[in-house]
């Protein structure tokens, strides 16, 4: 029985491990089934935790286009806008473009149109732009004088000094003058065909900033203003000695008439006709001058002088003058100014200043003329006590036919030519002259001129 | 007097002022003649020689310049003071080239400055 039971027993136990293993061996086929499956779907997950990343990242770089795209269409939208403005400012500036080139084109028809030629020539005074005037009245055509200066135009008579003082002068030394507006001159010109014209000639410099950019010469045809100066030149010779002659014989009968025995009164009334008469003479001379130097006719003819006899000449010309009106004279001249001027000339300009200062000088008054040397220069001074010049009018003090406005009233002698001449003649013999004066207090002519001339 | 009186020779075509030249020149020690155009001048230069020559420049048919030359061809050497109104540079120096010793504008002066004048050229 134990033994049967045993073996019974065993046969289960074996039945039941038989079982056991298999029931195992099942559980172990389906660990490893599962464990398979369990890794497939790490695997997936991976997989899927991949994609889900790169999903994002996409989702990212989507979201950055997006930004950049809106930020591309705002641009572009500004963008757009500024372009629609700058277009409208280009119209804008065309109208105004097209307003100037109209401006410039009228310029450049009236400057094409002038009766007077035009030139344009850069600062080294090559020309660069002639108008048709010019072109006719020279006779060269733009091409031919492009690159050239105007030396070429000169009459050969012209001195060589002068031209180039007007044309050749150089940009940079005119900068230095700042109000140098323009320069104008009188030259005489050859066409291309050799004949010859008066010409005067302005040079205006164009400058931006100071710096000389080009200039602009007027050339105008003088030769008929010429002639017809030389024929009123002419004209007035001729009709002052029409004058002269008459007044020779009225002059030297009076003259001759002073030194017979006459009463007092016959004696006042010969000596006033005699001073009247000289009085015509000096202003049929001062007309000549004056018509004389219009015309350059007047040259200084320089001699062998002393200044003191000079003055005293003139001084004494004015005696009766000076002693009508109980007017006092200094003079202050060394004895031992010797010059080498034109005498005459010089007695003009002090013939002229003394007279004016007697005459602008109320009865009772003083007069003092004195000179002072300065190396080649002599200074010779007339002062008066007399109504002055007004400041207002000092300026034109040196025109034809200036009067003060507070003479006028007060003397009827003169015709404003004197002082006119004066200026000219003193420049002739190479000189200066300047005045101060103050109203009611007096009148002070200074010039100076050299010693030699 | 030993000394020969010296003669100016007056040409001029105004009567009137070789009146009042004659009248002024009188005062002194010389012998004055005249003519009254550039002809009778000339005239005078061959056949009676003055010391002096005063002349006017402009005169009926034969002018001062002519006299000028006629004294410049005959080489003559007498000092010639212009007395004229015509006053302009042309004048002057042309005159100057004849060697004219004065220049004188007649309506420029009185009578009575001529002799100063004349005296310093007949020394």
């Amino acid at each position: 029985m134990n033994n049967k039971k045993r073996i019974a027993a065993s046969d289960d136990f074996v039945l039941k491990l038989k079982v056991v293993t298999k029931e195992k061996e099942d559980i172990r086929r389906k660990l490893v089934a599962m464990e398979k499956k369990l890794k497939s779907s790490y695997v997936v997950l991976d997989a899927l935790q991949n994609s889900q990343k790169q999903l994002l990242l996409k989702a990212k770089q989507l979201a950055v286009i997006v930004r950049e795209k809106e930020y591309n269409k705002r641009m572009l939208e500004e963008s757009q806008k500024a372009t629609l403005n700058v277009l409208e400012d280009l119209e804008d500036a065309r109208t105004n473009l097209e307003r100037e080139m109209q401006n410039v084109r009228k310029f450049q028809l009236a400057v094409q149109a002038s009766s007077d030629a035009i030139a344009i020539t850069l600062p080294d005074m090559t020309y660069v732009y002639v108008n048709p005037a010019w072109s006719t009245l020279t006779g060269y055509s733009l091409q031919e004088v492009q690159n050239k200066t105007p030396i070429f135009l000169m009459s050969d008579t012209i001195p060589k000094a002068l031209i180039s003082h007007f044309f050749a002068r150089n940009a940079e030394e005119e900068e230095e003058e700042e109000e140098a507006v323009f320069q104008s001159d009188q030259f005489i010109f050859k066409r291309k065909d050799g004949n010859e014209y008066d010409v005067e000639v302005t040079k205006y410099a164009i400058r931006e900033k100071m710096a000389v950019t080009f200039y602009v010469t007027i050339h105008r045809d003088i030769t008929y203003r010429k002639r017809m100066d030389r024929i009123k030149t002419e004209f007035v010779s001729l009709a002052s000695h029409q004058l002269r002659s008459p007044l020779t014989e009225i002059r030297w009968a009076l003259s001759h008439l002073k030194q017979e025995k006459l009463t007092d009164e016959q004696m006042t009334i010969v000596t006033n006709a005699h001073t009247a008469s000289r009085h015509m003479a000096d202003t049929i001379k001062s007309i000549l001058i004056i018509s004389n130097i219009d015309t350059g006719q007047i040259q200084p003819d320089p001699v062998d002088t002393k200044l003191h006899t000079i003055i005293d000449d003139v001084v004494r010309f004015y005696d009766v003058m000076q002693q009508k009106k109980n007017i006092r004279l200094n003079i202050d001249c060394p004895q031992n100014i010797h010059m080498h001027t034109d005498d005459q000339l010089l007695k003009e300009i002090l013939s002229n200043l003394l007279s004016n200062a007697y005459k602008y000088t109320p009865d009772g008054g003083s007069v003092h003329i004195f000179v002072k040397q300065e190396k080649e220069y002599v200074n010779i001074n007339v002062a008066d006590t007399g109504y002055g010049i007004p400041y207002s009018e000092q300026k034109r003090v040196s025109e034809k036919f200036f009067r003060g406005s507070n003479i006028v009233d007060k003397e009827e002698e003169g015709n404003g030519i004197g002082l006119n001449m004066v200026y000219a003649l003193v420049k002739r013999l190479g000189g200066t002259i300047s005045f101060v004066s103050q109203k009611n207090k007096g009148t002070t002519f200074s010039f100076i001129i050299p010693f030699s001339l | 007097m030993n000394k020969r009186q010296k003669h100016i020779l007056v040409a001029e075509d105004d009567t009137f002022l070789v009146d009042m030249m004659r009248k002024v020149l009188s005062k002194h020690d010389v012998r004055v003649s005249s003519a009254f155009n550039g002809k009778e001048a000339i005239n005078l230069l061959d056949t009676d020689p003055p010391d002096l020559l005063l002349l006017d420049l402009l005169m009926p048919h034969v002018d001062g310049y002519a006299v000028l030359q006629h004294r410049k061809d005959k080489k003559s050497r007498f000092p010639v003071v212009v007395c004229s109104n015509l006053s302009d540079k042309v004048n002057r120096d042309k005159c100057k080239e004849f060697g004219v010793k004065e220049y004188l504008i007649k309506s420029d002066m009185d009578d009575e400055q001529l002799w100063p004048i004349l005296e310093k050229y007949l020394r």
